[in-house]
């Protein structure tokens, strides 16, 4: 589970007062879940799924991550955790160009030190995500929605408890995009995946768990499925 | 659009610096390449002007006319040249520093009106005129003739004083010309009232000296005119005009025409009563053609090399340029900007940034210029007469033609990018494709005919030497062969390099840490776009070390060879008193000599041995040998040898020898001869040729002896000798086919006993070994010691140095170096910053997935190794190896015929850690800014900029 308590983050402007690109947020992301942070261009969605994934430190506040607040880690062991703990997947191209789709996969495995066999696992990935059949492809020959689904491999590959996606539907198709939402939904079933994504798509916010609404970087509106407003409620 | 254009600039300014860098050097070093050309012929032209008169004591700019007027000849031809002798300043373009005119009747009987003994007796004299010359004259005794008649019809006239003697005149006495009549039908008549002398003893004006006018009554030229010429009667004179002109307003290019004008002079005016002389300086001009010839030929040959690196600086630099505004130019497209009008915004750019290099390029290069022309040795400057530059039409053509490629380098990359659509973009990033010249195999062909050149050109070395000797300049070819050789094998390298990085790669594939191996793909699947770089830098380094070894082994190995041929740092002849006067007027009284003291010297500050030294005339001197000849009989054979008498122990103090030319130590071969009073040491032709062996006896004798009994001497042979302080074993001469041959040159070494018991105490040299000569001199002119011959080592290398073309090369080949150094540091920099600023996004996707910084600057180390590091060390070798096998023959173009010793390569330590010491500098800056940037870098900073 990972939770925020009152983060804050301004941006420093030259010669003029702080920006403020969050404020006060408090927020929960439950595990085996997907997470919406839904919000306009500038409403600070991807500023929070930074300071969340360890990519970027709050001005103010806690993130508790698996009941440890890593905003006081070190750059080492933020470093740690980002290797064997989360995924992430960009809106675009987030593959390594002068690696070919197998290597790409790959190279998170030999980043998080994977003890297993490795062949074997970025193959698993692969065919999970359907790209059984152009593993020695470079990124550059694959579709946009072939480069993000190999980038969902890559993410999941080195069994990361947390996958953030920043906005990985945003230069698809609906067709793709929905196909990626359903990758989504199954990795959460299936693999017992926390996924936290970003989006400005209405339209798929009904593959979400929860959605938190964003707006000029306050928390502006909550939705849950009934699953997990039950388990809020008992925990309370 | 330049407003875009500025806006562009100020963002790029990295690469901008770089590119104003790269312009104003190939702005600056093409402007220099007509500034020192010119500045640097014009010294030599004037250099030569001088040095003629300095050696003849004549000036080599003047004309000599010559006009005759005969009975019934010459009028038209007189005509002609007496207004050539007017307008030929004006028709050759020169300018009039002194005119002399010489009138003079042809010689007639006079006898004397003085009452005196012999009076009557018959001589002949010459009324001559000189203009001008009370200007030029002192009256000795007298005074100066009147510019009239007398009423009496009595001429005025001064003698010199050699006239005054062969004319047997006294003052004031009349001379009458016995056949010589005026219009009026009165005998002409002069009185001496003067005897006169030059006024000064370096006068241009007396071109004939006074002691020429020795049978001259030189009357007033007005009266000459009056009486002679315009008297109404037609008299036989000459008149001889001598012009003299300004050398040193001549200037380069007015010589061609110069020449060929003169010439035409000449053709026109060679008739015997109208003749123009052949200048002296036409000969030097002649020489000056041929020697402008080679040194633009080698100065150009120079610079090519360094040219064609700073156009590939350029491109190199745009080329980058571009592929970082890929983006831009997709986003101006995709805003309806036409093709044409990306185009036209790169040429602008291009245009302005070449004009602003233009502003500094010309003013650099004039720097460069000068600092060429001072130039001592590789990398070396002193103080000298500074270089008279001058911007002439040329410098500007020049100028316009390095901009124009400098826009051409930076435009090209333009023209292919403005094509790319935001499509093709992406897919150009796809799998590295084979570059062109990679399929074509365009490396192994470069390198196959540069190793053909070399083979050529190995089997040509005598026609290679013959060219040079005959004075002609170094074969471009020979030259571009080695800039060949250095491309191909670069290029080759760049073949090979990868499948090296490949090989380590895929030796440790499994087993490599996230850095190392990201690296090592990025290397081996981009590979293609760090061609560029690594080609850069191995040309840069080969070219650096072939640079240093051609400089050095050029100068160094003239040094050498001057140090060996002249055997010692100074040998002086003294002049020696003789009863040679006594002997001509006597012959057979036999001739002797006083030997000057020869134990002052020794007292001289600076001096730390000398040595007696006899030195034969190799053509009076020689050994008589019993041989067979063609038909299989035996006759005597006399071969011209040099003979040295020498004090052993002297000579080996005054002189050395470098190691490894002898096969025993140099005093080996000392102590033997020291050892046998009878002994001698020959050269080792007479092993070799001649079947001598050691302990033979060889007779040689000095036909300046040859009247005398005993004069031929029989000594044993105790050793032979290749090499000895100035001797050489074989001189290469042209045959007049053009054709060279060399031949074996003997040399006897004696001691100088045995040569003064037999030949008796002849003038001998004295050897020294010095350390600075400026005591010694001093010493000569306080004593007043008269030198018949005088070398000094330290002063011919001056002149070696001096000598436009190996200053011109050691100049461009400093120049280049630095060029390359500059080149080599920005484009390194450059390309590594742009190289990161372009992979920021990669950067930031591989410290999200949880790389360290660390890691990432492990990355890039790793990449610097793999691919800068491993092209530096190829460049080396690459640069080692065309030093091996190109100087030798590069050197060959400037050792001439006198190369005695054998050509050893030379590289200075101190080039090399120059050379070396600045890449390291490069790498650590570089690694250092890499360091800083990737430091700097924020994750989420460079994420944000791939969602843009």
């Amino acid at each position: 589970m990972i939770e925020t308590k009152n983060i804050d983050r301004f941006f420093p402007v030259a010669g003029r007062e702080p920006f403020q690109a969050l404020k006060d947020i408090s927020i929960v992301i439950p595990d085996r879940s997907l997470t919406m942070l839904r919000g306009k261009s500038g409403s600070g969605k991807t500023t929070l799924l930074n300071i969340l994934g360890a990519l970027d430190a709050p001005s103010g506040g806690q993130v508790i991550f698996d009941g440890q607040d890593i905003t006081k880690l070190s750059d080492k062991q933020r470093e740690k955790l980002r290797r064997e703990k989360i995924g992430f997947i960009f809106q675009s191209v987030s593959l390594i160009p002068m690696m070919t789709v197998y290597e790409n996969v790959e190279f998170s495995l030999r980043l998080s030190d994977y003890k297993g066999d490795r062949k074997k696992r970025v193959e698993e990935c692969l065919h999970l995500v359907g790209l059984g059949k152009r593993m020695q492809h470079m990124p550059q020959e694959l579709s946009g929605g072939e480069q993000q689904r190999v980038a969902i491999a890559r993410a999941i590959a080195h069994r990361p408890q947390v996958i953030f996606a920043d906005e990985p539907t945003a230069e698809l198709d609906t067709a793709t995009s929905l196909s990626v939402m359903k990758m989504f939904q199954d990795l959460v079933q299936a693999q017992g995946i926390t996924i936290v994504m970003t989006t400005h798509d209405t339209g798929l916010m009904d593959a979400g768990d929860i959605v938190y609404q964003l707006e000029d970087g306050a928390l502006i509106d909550v939705e849950k499925r009934k699953a997990f407003a039950e388990n809020e409620g008992k925990e309370e | 659009m330049i407003r875009i254009m500025l806006q562009k600039l100020l963002h790029k300014k990295w690469m901008v610096i770089s590119l104003l860098i790269g312009n104003i050097l190939l702005i600056a070093v093409a402007v220099s390449h007509p500034m020192y050309k010119e500045a640097s012929l014009q010294r030599m032209l004037t250099d030569e002007f001088t040095t003629y008169l300095e050696d003849t004591n004549e000036s080599p700019a003047m004309f000599a006319i010559t006009g005759r007027i005969r009975k019934n000849d010459g009028t038209a031809d007189y005509q002609r040249v007496y207004n050539l002798a007017q307008t030929i300043y004006q028709e050759l373009g020169l300018t009039e520093t002194l005119r002399v005119r010489q009138d003079s009747l042809v010689a007639s009987t006079v006898v004397s009106l003085m009452e005196r003994e012999n009076a009557n007796k018959e001589k002949k004299a010459v009324i001559g005129s000189l203009e001008n010359l009370e200007e030029h004259a002192t009256v000795v005794t007298g005074r100066m003739y009147s510019d009239k008649r007398a009423e009496d019809g009595v001429i005025e006239a001064v003698v010199t004083m050699n006239g005054f003697v062969e004319l047997d005149v006294l003052p004031d006495e009349t001379l009458e010309f016995v056949y010589l009549k005026d219009a009026a039908g009165n005998k002409i008549r002069v009185k001496i009232v003067g005897v006169i002398t030059n006024s000064s003893s370096a006068d241009d004006y007396w071109v004939n000296p006074p002691e020429t006018f020795d049978n001259q009554l030189l009357i007033s030229p007005t009266l000459f005119e009056e009486v002679f010429v315009n008297g109404g009667k037609r008299f036989e004179y000459n008149s001889e005009w001598y012009l003299f002109f300004d050398y040193s307003k001549i200037t380069t290019a007015q010589i061609a025409g110069l020449q060929e004008k003169t010439l035409a002079l000449l053709e026109g005016n060679s008739s015997t009563y109208g003749k123009l002389a052949e200048p002296a300086y036409l000969s030097l001009l002649n020489e000056y053609l041929s020697k402008e010839k080679k040194i633009d030929v080698t100065l150009s040959i120079l610079q090519v090399p360094v040219l064609v690196l700073l156009c590939a600086f350029l491109f190199m630099i745009s080329r980058q340029m571009m592929e970082m505004e890929q983006s831009e130019i997709s986003l101006l497209k995709s805003r309806g900007a036409g093709k044409g009008q990306i185009f036209r915004l790169y040429l602008m750019q291009s245009t302005f940034l070449a004009v602003i290099s233009t502003l500094i390029g010309i003013p650099l290069g004039s720097f460069i210029c000068r600092a060429l022309g001072s130039a001592n040795a590789f990398l070396e400057f002193v103080q000298r007469r500074p270089l008279d530059i001058t911007y002439s039409k040329n410098v500007f053509l020049y100028a316009l033609i390095a901009v124009l490629v400098s826009i051409l380098m930076t435009v090209l990359p333009a023209m292919k990018q403005s094509g790319i659509s935001i499509v093709r973009q992406k897919q150009s990033r796809a799998r590295a494709k084979k570059p062109l010249w990679q399929k074509l195999y365009l490396d192994i062909v470069l390198l196959g005919v540069s190793i053909y050149g070399y083979y050529n050109f190995t089997d040509q070395q005598d026609e290679l030497q013959e060219a040079v000797i005959a004075g002609e300049a170094l074969d471009p070819l020979l030259f571009l062969t080695s800039s060949l050789f250095i491309l191909g094998a670069s290029l080759v390298a760049l073949r090979i390099l990868p499948l090296l990085v490949k090989l380590v790669y895929q030796i440790g594939k499994k087993r490599w840490k996230p850095a190392g191996y990201a690296s090592f793909l990025e290397i081996i699947r981009t590979g293609s776009r760090q061609y560029f770089i690594m080609a850069f830098l191995m040309l840069t380094v080969a070219l650096g070390i072939f640079n240093t070894t051609v400089a050095r082994t050029i100068l160094e190995n003239a040094e050498q060879n001057l140090a060996y041929t002249t055997g010692a740092d100074l040998r002086i002849q003294e002049v020696w008193p003789s009863n040679e006067l006594q002997v001509r007027m006597n012959p057979g009284t036999p001739l002797v000599y006083t030997e000057p003291d020869y134990g002052k010297y020794s007292l001289i500050e600076d001096v730390n041995a000398m040595a007696k030294v006899f030195v034969s005339d190799s053509t009076k001197t020689g050994i008589s040998m019993r041989q067979k000849n063609a038909d299989g009989k035996t006759a005597n054979y006399w071969y011209g040898a040099t003979i040295y008498g020498i004090d052993t122990k002297d000579f080996g103090e005054a002189t050395s020898l470098p190691d490894g030319l002898l096969e025993e130590h140099y005093y080996t071969y000392l102590n033997a001869l020291a050892q046998n009073p009878n002994g001698v040491l020959v050269s080792s032709v007479m092993r070799d040729v001649h079947g001598y062996k050691i302990g033979d006896t060889i007779t040689f004798d000095n036909s300046e002896h040859a009247q005398k009994d005993g004069v031929d001497i029989k000594a044993e042979i105790v050793g032979f000798v290749e090499y000895f302080p100035g001797f050489s074993p074989t001189a290469t001469f042209l045959n007049p086919d053009g054709t060279a041959q060399t031949l074996n040159q003997y040399l006897i070494i004696s001691s100088l006993n045995l040569i003064q018991k037999y030949w008796g105490v002849t003038p001998y040299q004295i050897w020294f070994d010095v350390e600075d000569t400026t005591a010694f001199y001093e010493f000569i002119a306080e004593n007043e010691i008269e030198l018949e011959m005088c070398v000094d080592v330290e002063a011919e290398v001056i002149k070696i140095k001096n000598d436009t073309i190996f200053q011109g090369t050691s100049g461009i080949l400093t120049m280049s170096f630095i060029v390359i150094l500059i080149l080599c540091s920005a484009g390194y920099l450059i390309y590594w910053v742009l190289s990161i600023r372009s992979r920021e996004l990669l950067f930031g996707i591989f410290r999200a997935m949880g790389m360290s910084r660390g890691e990432i600057l492990r990355m890039l180390v790793n990449e610097q190794i793999f691919s800068s590091l491993l092209s530096i060390l190829c460049g080396a070798g690459i640069g080692v190896a065309a030093s091996q096998l190109f100087v030798p023959m590069i050197q060959l173009a400037y050792s001439a015929a006198d190369q005695v010793l054998p050509m050893t390569l030379l590289t200075r330590q101190s080039d090399m850690v120059r050379l070396f010491g600045i890449i390291a500098v490069v790498l650590v800056v570089c690694l250092f800014v890499l360091a800083r940037q990737v430091f700097k870098m924020k994750i989420a900073q460079a994420l944000k900029l791939g969602e843009d």
